[in-house]
């Protein structure tokens, strides 16, 4: 049976790789730096686990999927997973991906879901956009492993409330570890802290890095306290704190696959570089009963 | 409701060079067969950014499409987009 060996959340702010660029001519602004340095690590940390494939969670910014046809959560199974998109990559100046998919995991992932409550939508003309390229080139710029991917609806409303975001990550967890290879698996998922992108309050990080909603919902995740973290998770109080927070969902879906027990890597890099970042991880061990 | 036609008209300028090209050349023709209200119509043909978002689109597409109207993103093109929505608060995007 296949193991989970890696959960990891971080962001997907399409400057990121921009700063990432600058930095090698000393010309990053420096809030950026914190954000640029736990991807390091953490890529890093995936390194560590020595990972056989990767699933990831990340959403699609009304790119692929529009008001036309809008599934909440939905499995990628096309032969090679590309992107980002054409006007992504000429926006952000962004590095494309192109993977082979896993796809006897992403099928026993679709059709195991089922049995664990989870009805996935499905498409074998999946592409990926900059959630998923920027996560996937900062934590494992080889591209040498297969991917599936899951997309997760964190901003077209209306969408399910919390605790199923907690609930299909449960469900994925299940999903790979009764995948019948003997492989080691992580579940990388990307998502984000308070932000207005696109709304009136889209600078507020400048003037403040910490919203108090970032403050209120950081210290739960310092405490771990899950049931409260997926209490003040509706569309409604996330949107209230931002247009752009309900992508915090994504990392509920993280909590609901660690199962209550605590990330050991927690970082929040808040500056007025970019808005909030958190970067969460939880190791083999950790993940599978063993210490801190 | 005819929020979704709204939404579709970013969505399309963001995505797709003809429909660009057909909106910048004639924004009125370009829109002539959308199912929009007359406001909608109105804002959409105006490029005015805050009359659209006013009427609920969502705000990242808005966004996307401020972006293509600039021909790519950069800090003075953000800058002068939330100028132009100052002091406006969030309200329902559904469609």
């Amino acid at each position: 049976m296949a193991r989970l060996v890696s959960l990891i959340g971080v962001p997907h702010d399409p400057t990121l790789p921009i700063a990432a660029r600058l930095r090698g001519e000393g010309k990053a602004p420096p809030g950026a730096l914190p954000a640029l340095d736990c991807f390091n690590e953490l890529r890093g940390a995936l390194a560590e686990a020595r990972p056989d494939m990767i699933v990831m969670a990340g959403s699609d910014h009304l790119n692929q999927w529009f008001f036309d046809n809008m599934a909440p959560f939905m499995v990628g199974k096309p032969s090679r997973l590309k992107g980002p998109f054409p006007s992504e990559a000429k926006a952000w100046g962004l590095e494309g991906c192109d993977l082979p998919v896993h796809g006897a995991l992403a099928r026993h992932i679709l059709k195991q879901g089922f049995e664990e409550g989870v009805d996935f939508a499905f498409s074998d003309e999946f592409v990926a956009d900059h959630s998923f390229t920027i996560p996937l080139n900062f934590l494992r710029p080889e591209h040498d492993l297969p991917v599936v991917p899951l997309f997760v609806n964190l901003l077209a409303p209306p969408v399910p409330p919390g605790r199923r975001y907690a609930a299909v990550g449960s469900a994925v967890r299940s999903c790979i570890e009764s995948f019948g290879e003997d492989a080691r698996v992580a579940l990388i998922v990307t998502g984000h802290m308070s932000n207005g992108v696109g709304g009136p309050g889209m600078i507020s990080n400048m003037t403040e890095p910490e919203s108090a909603w970032d403050r209120a919902m950081w210290a739960r995740i310092e405490a771990n306290d899950v049931d409260d973290i997926v209490r003040h998770s509706t569309w409604d109080q996330l949107y209230a704190a931002g247009n752009g927070t309900p992508g915090f969902l994504a990392y509920v879906l993280a909590f609901g696959a660690a199962r209550g027990v605590p990330a050991g890597y927690r970082k929040l890099v808040a500056t007025t570089a970019q808005p909030a970042c958190a970067f969460l991880a939880w190791d083999e061990t950790v993940l599978n009963g063993g210490a801190a | 409701m005819t929020r979704y036609a709204l939404d579709k008209v970013l969505w399309n300028y963001a995505r797709e060079p003809a429909f660009k090209a057909a909106f910048d050349a004639d924004p009125a023709a370009a829109v002539a067969n959308r199912e929009l209200s007359e406001a909608e119509r109105a804002a959409l043909t105006a490029r005015d950014l805050r009359a659209i978002f006013t009427l609920g689109a969502h705000p990242f597409l808005l966004y996307s499409f401020s972006i293509a109207v600039n021909g790519g993103w950069s800090m003075e093109m953000m800058m002068d987009y939330v100028a132009r929505l100052d002091g406006l608060e969030l309200g329902d995007i559904e469609t």
